[in-house]
């Protein structure tokens, strides 16, 4: 009875110590999960009013009617894509993970494009950081990148977005107003294509 | 006794589940640039190579991660061969540039040509490195050779060995008859553009 007595306490002290140390990893492991996939993990505070983004004119008719474009060339901005969601991802032909993770991006796409809710209302581009016109290209022809990618050799464009590492997804809340809101910015692999877009979806507000 | 065994039990459970966490958190897909040594900004170039464009390419015999050995010279008369230092493994730039290569395959065979990736580290970190570098669990088309012991003796050959022992980021284009035919010593900080190696090759046909 002693013994146990002497125990108790001790126990107790070690279950303590391991529900602190428990305590520490569920939020380590939290803010791990928020450099991944998991873009509901974004702090409101992050989502920021997107600079103004200036890009190069598409190369093709059909890539400027897919971002409902209606000048012939030199530079648009990023506010005149016709859309309620944008998806900019920003990839580097360089980058392993990016081309790991190229086809899912496409799936991405297809998936948007199955639902004729969102064809005209949510809409993908990519942006090839530290990536010459050239490099663009050859990263869109070996995963038959279906939608627009643009170059960006002098990685002024993705300063501006403030990212850290390839790949990153940054989802935008554009309204008829012109505003672009920043909803989240995710850094990994999607996961899940179709949970993945439920979720931005959800964060954009919209059914 | 019940409340010992309760005890017992529940330091059992919440021992269990915290290794699990343990495991759960550490098995998470890594920061993209976690492994990767930050350098800082390297003075752009720092050795002065004697070669120019229309010498006989130096021959060397380097051993290949892949196994074996490779010699320049067993491409003459058959292969252009492309040769690219990169200074050290697990740095940035380095990190990414053979990759970028990994997927451009078609450009080198459309010219005919072969790649050789070079760096002054040993077959067991550019194993390591290479490795990485597909994601999944394919090897890189190209050999990559260990220019480690005698330390950057090729290197030094093609008067790219900077003063810290690492070699400078530079391309060699030699041509099926031994003839050097493109030098780019590029600065560290950067990555080559791609477009002026395929240019280049394109130029020797």
């Amino acid at each position: 009875m002693n013994r146990e007595k002497r125990r108790g306490p001790k126990a107790r002290r070690l279950a303590v110590v391991f529900l602190i140390l428990f305590g520490c990893l569920t939020v380590t492991a939290k803010d791990s999960r928020s450099e991944t996939s998991d873009p509901s993990a974004i702090s409101p505070k992050e989502r920021l009013r997107l600079p103004v983004l200036n890009l190069p004119s598409p190369q093709t008719e059909a890539e400027k009617k897919y971002l409902g474009l209606s000048r012939k060339e030199g530079v648009f901005q990023v506010v005149e894509i016709k859309a309620r969601l944008l998806i900019i991802e920003i990839y580097s032909m360089y980058c392993p993970h990016c081309q790991k993770e190229a086809p899912q991006v496409n799936q991405l796409y297809r998936a948007i494009l199955e639902r004729p809710d969102l064809e005209e209302a949510v809409k993908i581009i990519g942006i090839g950081a530290g990536n010459s016109a050239y490099e663009v290209d050859l990263f869109k022809k070996k995963y038959g990148v279906p939608f627009p990618l643009f170059p960006d050799r002098d990685l002024s464009i993705t300063r501006l977005l403030d990212v850290n590492g390839t790949p990153t997804f940054i989802a935008v809340k554009m309204t008829e107003g012109g505003t672009q809101e920043r909803l989240c910015l995710v850094s990994g692999g999607l996961g899940d294509v179709h949970q993945f877009l439920e979720k931005l979806l959800k964060l954009a507000g919209m059914p | 006794m019940v409340h010992k065994v309760h005890v017992k039990s529940g330091f059992f459970v919440v021992f269990i589940g915290f290794f699990l966490l343990v495991e759960a958190v550490l098995g998470q897909p890594g920061s993209l640039t976690e492994n990767i040594y930050p350098v800082g900004k390297l003075k752009p170039t720092d050795s002065w190579t004697t070669l120019k464009i229309g010498d006989r390419a130096p021959d060397f015999t380097l051993p290949s991660v892949g196994g074996g050995e490779v010699t320049l010279s067993r491409y003459l008369g058959k292969q252009s061969v492309v040769i690219s230092f990169v200074p050290a493994a697990w740095t940035p730039v380095c990190s990414d540039q053979w990759p970028g290569y990994n997927i451009a395959k078609e450009i080198f065979d459309k010219n005919n040509a072969v790649l050789l990736g070079i760096t002054v580290d040993n077959i067991p970190t550019l194993y390591a490195w290479t490795k990485q570098m597909t994601q999944d669990g394919s090897k890189l088309w190209f050999p990559v050779l260990s220019d480690f012991y005698p330390h950057g003796q090729v290197a030094e050959k093609y008067g790219v060995l900077r003063s810290d022992g690492v070699s400078e980021r530079a391309l060699f284009v030699i041509d099926m008859g031994g003839i050097i035919r493109y030098i780019d010593v590029h600065d560290i900080n950067e990555r080559p553009p791609l477009e002026k190696l395929a240019k280049a090759l394109e130029e020797i046909e």
